[in-house]
Parts: C-alpha cells; structure tokens; sequence
C-alpha cells in the first residue's frame, strides 16, 4: 500500500516525459511553418514596399495579413533610411492610419508594445509629447526604449525631459541619456534649457559632459559656471568639457579654477589637462 | 527487517528525496528561465544595437585574449575579434610563453611593433612582460609577450593591466564570438549603471563548420560525448544561469565570455592566480566586496547566442577536466566559506551558495554512494523493486524530463541547430544521459571533491583540439 | 549607365539600392558576403561597387584592399555604407582605397547622386 506513491510518480514522470517529447515536435513543426509564410508573406510585401518608396500610394492590401506584413515592414524600413525614402515611407503609414495605430499602441498592456508603439510614432510625428509620459512607464525597458527612439528621431525639443529621466528615481540609466542626446544631436547649449540650472548636481553633469563632447561653443559660459560649482564631481567634469569645447576664452576661469583646487587630485588633472588642451587647441582630444 | 535491510531502505529512501528536490527544484527553474526568455524574445532589439553600434559614447570594451602556443587559430581568432561589430574596442592579446609562433604569426599579420605602455599596478602579475607590442595596420591591437607560470589567470592578469577601455572582455584563444556578441553584452550595461559583470551563452563548438574564426553553420556532432555536454551546456546556460541571474545570484560567469567593468576587476587586484575556478571566483569576489561597500549592484547574464568554443570529444580528457572544474568549486567553497548561508550577501549567501553545498559539493558523494547501495541491494534481494523504481524513477526519468525542459526552452526560443535531425539526437541523447553520463560525471566530481579537500595540486589539463570544419 | 555590384546583407536595404540603383538605369548586380562580392567583382568587373563596411565572411574593408591590390581591376570605384560613426572610421575607409563613403542609414537619393557624380569622374 505504502509503494502505491511510487507507481503515481513513475506514470506521471513518465506521462511528462511523452507530453514533452509531442510538445517539442509540435514546437519545431510550427517554426517550419511560420518560417515559409514569412519567407512568402516577405517576397509578396517587397515589390509593394519599393514602390512606396517610389512615391506611389499603394493602397492597404485587403487580406488581413497581407496588410499587416506590410505595415510591418514599412515600420521596420523607415528606421533605416533617410531623407526622401523616409518621407515616403512615414507619408505612407500615416496615411492609412499606423500614426493612429501607434497613439492607441503607447497605452498598450504589453510592455514591448509600447515601446514598439512608442518608436513607431516618433518616426511618424514630429512632436515627441504624446510619447513623454512612457519616460516614467513602470517598466525600465519601456523608458530605455524610449529615450533611444527620442534620440533617434532627432527630437531636440526632449533633451530637458531625457536629462530628468536620467535622474529620476524611476528612469534611465545615465549612459543611456547620455547617449541619446549625443544621438539627438543638438547644435546649441540652448536645447538644454532648464537643466543648466538644475537643482540636481547630477543632470547637470551629464549636460555638462554632453555639451562637452558634442563641442558645443555655446555651452561655455554655463559650464565655467559649472567650475564654481559645490559638487566636485560636477567642476571635474565641467573642466573636461572645457577642454573640449576648445575656446582659449575659457583658459581665465579655468586658470581661476586651479587656485582653490586640491593638489593631486582628479580634478586638478582635468583643469590642467583642459587647459593644456587649450593651448594647442589642435591637439586637443 | 534487519539492520542491513534497514540501512538499505533509509539509505535509498533519502536519496528519492534527494533526487526530488534536486529534479523539481531544476523543473522550476526551467520554469522560470523559459518565461524569462520568452518575454525577453518579445522585445524588438534591432533598433536599440543599430543605435549603440552608431553611437560614439557606447563604452569602449578592452578584449582580452591570454593565448599559449596557439598557432594554429590565433591569426583567424584575432582577424574575427577585428571584425566584430562594436564602434571601440580594443584587443590585448597576451602571448603567455609560447615556444611555437604565435608572436611571429601576429607581428607579421598585423605590423606590430614595439611600443611603451602604461601599466596598472593595482593589479599584480608573475610572470614578467618582456616585450609589448601595438599594430601600425589596427591601432586598436596590442600583444603582451611574458614569460608563463603556467596559469591562464596570470596571463589575464597582464592583459588587465595594460587594458585601458571601460569594460573588459575574458575570453578564451578558442572562443568563437558571433559578430555581434559585444553588443549582446554591453547592452545591459548601458541600461543600467549598477550593472558590473555580463555573461553571454557559451555553446560547443565541435561539429559547426568555422570560416575565418566565425561559426557559419551549427550542428550536432555524432560523438556522443560532445552530444552529451551540448545537452549540458544548453541545460547550465539556458536554464541555470537565466534563473540564477533572475534573482541576482549568479556565481558564474563562463571564463569563455565574461564582460566586466576594468574599474572594479583591478580593484579586486584582477583574477585570483591560485584559483583553479578563476571565472567563478571573481564573480562571487565581486559580489563579496561589492556587498562589503555596501555598494548597490547587478551581475547578469543574457540568453542570446554570443560564444561557441570547443569541448573535449573523449572522456580521458573530459574526466581531466571535469574533476578540475570540481576541485576549483571545491576549493572556491572553502575560500569564501564565510558567505554561505550569510544573509548580508543576499541571494548569492543565502540560495545559489548552499545549493552549490549541497548539490555540486555533497551531491557527487551521496549518489556515488548511494548508487553502490541501491544496486546491491536490489541485486542481494534486501531492498524491495518498489524502492528500487522509485530510485529510478527520480534520479532517471525526472532528469531526462529536466534536459528535455531544456531541449522545449532552446527550441522555442532560438532555435540555434536548424537541422531537424539535431533536435532528434538531443532528445535521444536527453533520455540516454541519465544512464550513463550522469553517474559518470558524478565520480568524476567526487574526485575532485576530495582533492579539493585533500589540497591536491592539481595541475592545468592539457586540451586536445580537433580544430574545426573550415569552409 | 554602368554596371554596379550593390554588397549588402541586409536584404531589405539591399533591395532598396538596387531597385533606386536600376531605375536610375544602370545594371545592377547584387552580393551578400564579403567573399562572393570579390569573386562576383573579379568575374563580372562591374565599374563601381556599393560595398557596406559589416558583411560575413570578409569585410567590406578587406574587399576593398583585395580589389586595390589588383591590378586587373584598375578603375573599379568604391563606395562604402556603413554605421559607424567615428573619424577614425572614415580613415581606414579611405586608407583602404574608398573612393566615397557613406553613412548609415542614408538616403537612396543622394546614394544615387553620388554614385553618379563618381561614374562621372575621369
């Protein structure tokens, strides 16, 4: 009577192992199946997708799935190209309604969905706001994803807000706003906008480090303020900058700098290095 | 009953228990990796790599080769590490002693010449640097040439100290990358800034077909033993280390392709030379002083494909290596006894430690025991069958059901052998292990085990290689 | 029109080159790895070659070094696509024996413009 468990257990390990070998069969016949229809779906979409990008309206395919693939494609294409064959493409999906599509998208319960939904609408607009509530989505992967596709879209007018994220107790990695600002690419200190006077010595850092690898000429009067600056991380990095920018405008506050500095440390380094730097302006970096 | 039938019986009866804590405990895991990676899967990627590949602040990664007369592979090994795609890195190569031409090879390949570097003395090394070289055609190259001590660790060692990017990369002479490895890896450091090891997925290599130090078709070989440790792999990496990762536990990261932050292994002072467990125990060293800085940090690990390197084809040479691997956790165990079960080091004190105890350490000694019991018993007519296929039961068919989890997960997941007769020898080779390979491998790490304790010195196995099917 | 080999492993990108390639009138061939676009350059000696930088089995870098290193293929311009971003990059192209380069991603158009401009160089 006491050995009846044993049977139970031998039937149902065994009836696992039986289940697990069909499921893995199954699994592997699907992947072949799924495999030709994209392979099929792919060649049928690819002639329409060229045409597109000719300029043709190519109305919405009537099957579903048809429809779909190429929408698909179309969102994935516009991410790789540039100037007219963007326009083309962006032209041909907000005409039939994947701008709208995305909008409903970014409120998604599937995080991956919004973060798709969310990369989809910036290619298509160019007014980043209804994608900047996501910067503080409960999900990590969603924001990251976000701040990337800000970056990407070359959305300027979202540097303030990325720089937030990257100091909120819930947003991105500074390394990743870093990088999408340097990605956004923008051509004055101004796009920084409150974040020069920051409370937080941190975004201000980053701008500061930004700024400095971006060149931006600009930005020399906020990072020599910078220099004077309570958090020494902060001087450290506004010393860099300086030496980046490259201006032999900033070799004052920077020589001004040096004075109260303490001997041997990073930030000595820095202030010396960018002054070096400065002096031989074609040296530099 | 009589006192010998009764030690039978409790004896076996202990290790059913055993076997279902251990096989329920995998099933879990698998579980819980498989929903890891699927909802991972669900994520479109491409844009965020085309982004970090294109973007000139993604960090620089230092690649570091420790390379012992390896003349054969290294010119293809280092024309594909040139080739990956990352916008910075760097590859220190480190010649440990080589008699053969491993130097002459690259300095001819890559116009090395001699240069001055700067050396990180925070980091110590043995054997002493006696030229070190940076190529005029890849600026990006530089060689080490030092004398050996006989010991990867130290060749590591000399790399570390010359690296100069923000992360580095550990990697084997024979370690195959796929092309786009690095950014696999770096990723996770970039989306998080606590993030301070990364490990990628290392597969066997044996069997694929190789060109110019790149995997271009996978397959399953038909040397059983290989079949076995692709099982192996897929089960340790796909499951264990996705679910250990998960809770922030992870103890290992493959010395095969481990991506850290510079900063912090140099402040470890590198990689233990002693240690026959050198990638474990950096791991848990991190962990170790990062908990003891009170400091917030993440080691992770990432289920794409990264890194295919070869495995022993025989079992003379897998044993050697096996009992190596057991005598390094052995005495990894023992190093940090400290933190096993000690709470202030989280899940890596209180979970992954006591399990490696009691799984990995103690394990080996219960089922080679217990196996001896259970069959004599069976056979000399003391225990009865029911026992006996309970025994079976639970060591065997629950094992085979743990790697075929395994086999579900790859084949859901990423589907890395396309041939349909691969998925068929992994399932064969799924039911067959538990026979064979299983009872095996657990000798071969009770061996270990005791020259562990014993503080045998145990010297570096020598690795056969076959080398690879070129195209 | 010329002959133009378009060396690229994205496929969709590579369709899209092609198709711009041929409707400015040219007669386009296509490869997908490093080592097929040499051989495909060596045997059907097309006037320019749109070679991306990141390709299996031989880099579009190499490609470029083996076709200057021939003397057979005198005259065969290069363009090279790729993503990466830095100064040092645009060098070895160019050390390599680029003729053009371009960044991606790019626009067809002025991938056409400039595939014109260099056919149309002495």
């Amino acid at each position: 009577m006491r050995y009846d468990v044993a049977g139970w257990v031998l039937v149902a390990a065994a009836g696992a192992t039986v289940l697990l070998l069909v499921v893995i069969t199954a699994v592997r016949a699907s992947t072949i199946v799924a495999n030709r229809r994209h392979e099929r779906e792919r060649s049928e979409v690819l002639p329409l997708l060229l045409e597109i990008t000719d300029g043709a309206d190519v109305p919405l395919p009537g099957d579903r799935r048809a429809a779909r693939a190429l929408g698909t494609s179309a969102a994935a294409l516009v991410h790789k190209v540039r100037g007219a064959d963007r326009a083309d493409l962006a032209g041909w999906l907000r005409r039939n309604g994947f701008r709208e599509e995305a909008l409903r998208g970014l409120r998604a319960r599937r995080p991956a969905r919004r973060a798709a939904a969310a990369e989809l609408y910036l290619a298509l607009d160019d007014d980043p706001g209804p994608v900047l509530p996501l910067l503080s989505d409960t999900h990590a992967r969603v924001r990251a994803t976000v701040v990337r596709a800000l970056g990407e879209a070359g959305a300027v007018t979202a540097i303030p807000a990325i720089v937030e994220a990257a100091v909120a107790p819930r947003g991105v990695s500074t390394s990743t706003a870093a990088m999408a600002v340097v990605q956004a690419g923008p051509s004055s200190a101004s796009a920084f906008g409150p974040v020069w006077d920051s409370a937080d010595p941190r975004a201000r850092r980053l701008a500061a480090d930004v700024a400095g690898h971006l060149g931006l000429a600009d930005a020399r009067p906020h990072l020599e303020r910078a220099l004077r600056s309570e958090d020494q991380t902060l001087r450290t990095r506004a010393a860099v900058a300086l030496g980046r920018v490259g201006s032999p405008l900033s070799v004052g506050a920077l020589e001004t700098a040096l004075v109260g500095v303490v001997r041997g440390s990073v930030e000595e380094r820095a202030i010396l290095d960018a002054l070096a730097a400065l002096d031989s302006p074609r040296e530099a970096r | 009953m009589t006192v010998l039938e009764s030690v039978v019986w409790w004896t076996t009866a202990v290790l059913v228990v055993y076997y279902l804590a251990y096989n329920v405990l995998y099933i879990l895991l698998v579980a819980r990796a498989g929903r890891a990676i699927t909802s991972e899967l669900a994520w479109p990627a491409t844009l965020t790599r085309d982004l970090t590949f294109a973007n000139p602040l993604s960090p620089g990664v230092s690649v570091l080769v420790p390379a012992h007369n390896e003349e054969v592979g290294i010119l293809a090994a280092v024309t594909a590490l040139l080739d990956l795609r990352y916008p910075t890195v760097e590859i220190v190569v480190v010649d440990d002693g080589s008699s053969d031409r491993t130097a002459q090879i690259l300095t001819d390949a890559f116009a090395m010449t001699d240069v001055d570097l700067t050396t990180d003395d925070r980091v110590e090394q043995e054997g002493a640097t006696f030229a070190t070289l940076r190529s005029r055609s890849h600026p990006g190259l530089v060689l080490v040439r030092k004398a050996s001590v006989g010991r990867r660790s130290d060749a590591i060692n000399a790399a570390l100290r010359v690296a100069t990017q923000e992360l580095v990369c550990m990697i084997d002479a024979d370690s195959l990358l796929e092309s786009d490895a690095l950014l696999h890896v770096v990723q996770p450091f970039i989306d998080d800034d606590r993030v301070v090891a990364a490990g990628g997925v290392v597969l066997p290599s044996n069997g694929s077909r190789v060109h110019r130090g790149r995997i271009v078709s996978t397959r399953i070989p038909r040397n059983l033993v290989v079949r076995t440790q692709v099982l192996e792999y897929l089960r340790a990496f796909l499951v264990g280390r996705s679910g250990w990762s998960s809770m922030n536990g992870l103890l290992i990261i493959s010395g095969a392709f481990g991506l850290f932050r510079r900063e912090i292994v140099v402040e470890l002072g590198g990689l233990d030379p002693t240690s026959l467990a050198e990638d474990a125990d950096l791991v848990v060293g991190i962990h170790r002083m990062m908990r003891d800085r009170g400091e917030d940090f993440r080691v992770v690990f990432q289920p794409e494909p990264v890194c295919w390197t070869e495995v022993p084809a025989t079992l003379d040479v897998l044993a050697k290596q096996r009992k190596r691997w057991s005598q390094g956790l052995g005495e990894l165990l023992w190093k940090y006894r400290k933190m096993i079960g000690n709470p202030r080091y989280r899940t890596l004190g209180v979970l992954t430690l006591p399990y490696f105890v009691l799984f990995e350490f103690i394990g080996p000694f219960i089922e080679v025991a217990g196996l001896a019991i259970v069959v004599t018993g069976f056979l000399s007519g003391t225990l009865p069958w029911q026992m006996a296929a309970m025994y079976a039961g639970a060591s065997v068919l629950l094992a085979a059901l743990g790697s075929l989890a395994a086999v579900l997960v790859e084949e859901v997941s990423f589907s890395r052998y396309p041939r349909r007769r691969d998925v068929l020898s992994l399932v064969t080779t799924a039911l067959l292990e538990p026979f064979w390979f299983h009872f095996l491998h657990s000798w071969w790490r009770a061996v270990g085990m005791v020259r562990a304790l014993r503080g045998a010195d145990s010297g570096w196995g020598v690795m056969t290689r076959a080398g690879h099917d070129e195209e | 029109m010329a002959k133009i080999l378009v060396v690229e492993d994205d496929p969709d990108i590579s369709a899209l080159v092609v198709h711009k390639l041929r409707g400015a009138g040219h007669t386009v061939l296509d490869a997908s790895d490093g080592e097929a676009a040499l051989a495909a350059i060596r045997s059907e000696q097309p006037d320019l070659v749109v070679l991306d930088w990141m390709l299996p089995r031989m880099n579009g870098l190499e490609v470029c070094e083996a076709v200057r290193a021939d003397a057979a293929l005198d005259g065969t311009r290069i363009l090279m696509l790729t993503a990466k971003a830095q100064e040092a990059d645009l060098e070895r192209a160019f050390a390599a024996g680029a003729d053009e380069y371009l960044q991606k991603p790019f626009s067809t158009r002025e991938l056409v413009v400039r595939t014109q401009a260099l056919l149309a160089r002495p």
